[in-house]
């Protein structure tokens, strides 16, 4: 018989488990875990989920802490942190992660692993602060003082808001902030900010939109006129109107400059009319597309 | 607010790692190339789930290492390609051979064939595949795999038989098929 591969069959192998060096091991379950992390949806900020929770911020500080379970003890006491989920505890008993939301924010942490570099602050060197934002800094800072943590600046008032800072029994830095509460931001030149809704039957209009959209309607100022509830931009419905149409009305820093810009560019405009909220002025451009001009107060 | 890490991949990880590690250990042979390839492997796995296939399974990820060995093969091959004067050039006739191999030293001699050569009989005859699979695993047709395991065979002959009567494999210095500086 001549079979080249005989010898060869001889060499089958079926897969035979090798425990790596648990170093190694470690290491990319750690790099797996932070992987999964990360392919976690990035939803912006500040956008509410549909279960009300608030959405998950893109980037999470994630601290390495000595005695892991303990400063999650003291996070909750001091803080009134709260614990998300179930922590994970590896084999060596060491916590592998931990969640927590403090104030509404989220908080990941875990024990020290010095064989893949991460370790807790040193006593009195830190690289990162963590910053608070708490309803009541000198409540907050007295409360973290009080479990323990070190005051290294009392709760003073500054242009953004009062501010102190403390150290953790961990060792890590926290700012604590009550921001000066920003003033209300206003509409931008060009922004959308009122939509009118002429139509000849103002009722009837309100009762289609609300069947539809779920609006809530309440009576304007004029015969007919409803004034739309909670929507942005504003929306208005007037009746009495022969030819439907929907007339939006633009912010504008002065109403004077822009009259005149609307003239330029061959537009109409009409008269500068004092209104509740400010100034305004009914134009049509120049394909005779009606719109309001509105120089808020 | 993220829900913690999925455990089903981690858990798996636990009871798959010795598996996916042995499997790129014996045939690689260095244990260096088989934590790359093993990381490899997992975050393919990673990924593999977020994109929703749901793979996970020993099966799975033993398959993905081994399309990560062929990978890196490949890549060597490719470095090698400019250094090699030619693919063997050998004599694609093949006599009888009526060896009994010595597990350990046909390890050793595989580390010292050229990468192509290597894949091509680890995946045959390591991983025991049918050479249709061999051939799709490699990207060639199976007439140019079964080429290639022909020369790879008399390669592998001529190498094995050289050890036999050179006890100190290390100076096995053997010339006649240069591999770019590997041996």
């Amino acid at each position: 018989m001549t079979d080249p591969e005989r010898p060869f069959r001889a060499l089958a192998r079926p897969v035979t488990p090798v425990e790596p060096d648990p170093a190694f091991a470690a290491a990319l379950r750690d790099r797996l875990r932070r992987a999964l992390l990360s392919q976690q949806p990035a939803v912006p900020a500040r956008t509410p989920t549909p279960g009300g929770r608030p959405a998950m911020s893109p980037l999470i500080p994630y601290l390495a802490v000595r005695d892991a379970r303990a400063a999650i003890a003291w996070y909750v006491d001091a803080f009134g942190a709260r614990e998300v989920g179930d922590h994970y505890v590896m084999d060596d008993d060491r916590i592998g992660h931990a969640e927590l939301d403090v104030a509404g924010a989220t908080l990941y942490l875990a024990d020290e692993y010095p064989e893949l570099g991460l370790t807790g602050p040193e006593e009195g060197k830190t690289s990162v602060s963590l910053h608070l934002t708490v309803s009541d800094v000198d409540a907050a800072v007295a409360r973290a003082e009080a479990v323990g943590a070190t005051v290294t600046r009392r709760p003073a008032d500054a242009p953004y808001g009062r501010t102190g800072a403390i150290v953790d029994p961990y060792g890590h830095h926290w700012l604590l902030q009550t921001p000066t509460r920003p003033p209300e931001p206003g509409p931008r030149p060009g922004d959308a900010v009122y939509l009118t809704l002429q139509v000849p039957d103002g009722a009837r209009a309100r009762d289609f939109y609300e069947a539809v959209l779920g609006w809530s309607a309440a009576p304007g100022r004029v015969p007919d006129g409803w004034q739309v509830e909670g929507t942005t931009p504003m929306i208005g419905i007037g009746g009495g109107s022969s030819e439907p149409g929907t007339v939006p009305m633009y912010a504008v820093d002065d109403i004077e400059v822009a009259v005149a810009a609307v003239r330029t560019a061959g537009g109409q405009a009409g008269d500068i009319e004092r209104q509740s909220y400010g100034l305004s002025a009914l134009c049509r451009d120049d394909q005779g597309l009606p719109f309001w001009l509105g120089q808020l107060a | 607010m993220g829900p913690p890490p999925d455990p089903g991949l981690l858990s798996l990880y636990d009871r798959a790692l010795p598996e996916v590690y042995g499997y790129l250990l014996a045939r690689c042979g260095q244990r260096a190339l088989a934590e790359d390839l093993t990381a490899e492997t997992f975050l393919a796995a990673v990924r593999a789930e977020a994109d929703g296939g749901g793979p996970t399974s020993v099966g799975w990820l033993i398959g993905t290492a081994r399309h990560k060995l062929v990978d890196h093969w490949r890549r060597r091959e490719r470095e090698q390609r400019s250094l090699r004067l030619l693919d063997g050039g050998a004599d694609d006739a093949e006599d009888p051979w009526d060896a009994r191999l010595d597990a350990l030293r046909a390890q050793q001699v595989l580390e010292r064939l050229t990468p192509a050569q290597r894949a091509a009989l680890t995946l045959r005859y390591l991983d025991d595949l049918p050479v249709p699979r061999v051939a799709a695993l490699l990207g060639r047709t199976v007439h140019a795999t079964e080429a290639l395991l022909v020369r790879s065979r008399i390669a592998f002959r001529r190498r094995y038989e050289a050890t036999d009567t050179d006890t100190d494999t290390d100076t096995d210095t053997e010339t006649t098929e240069p591999t770019g500086g590997a041996t």
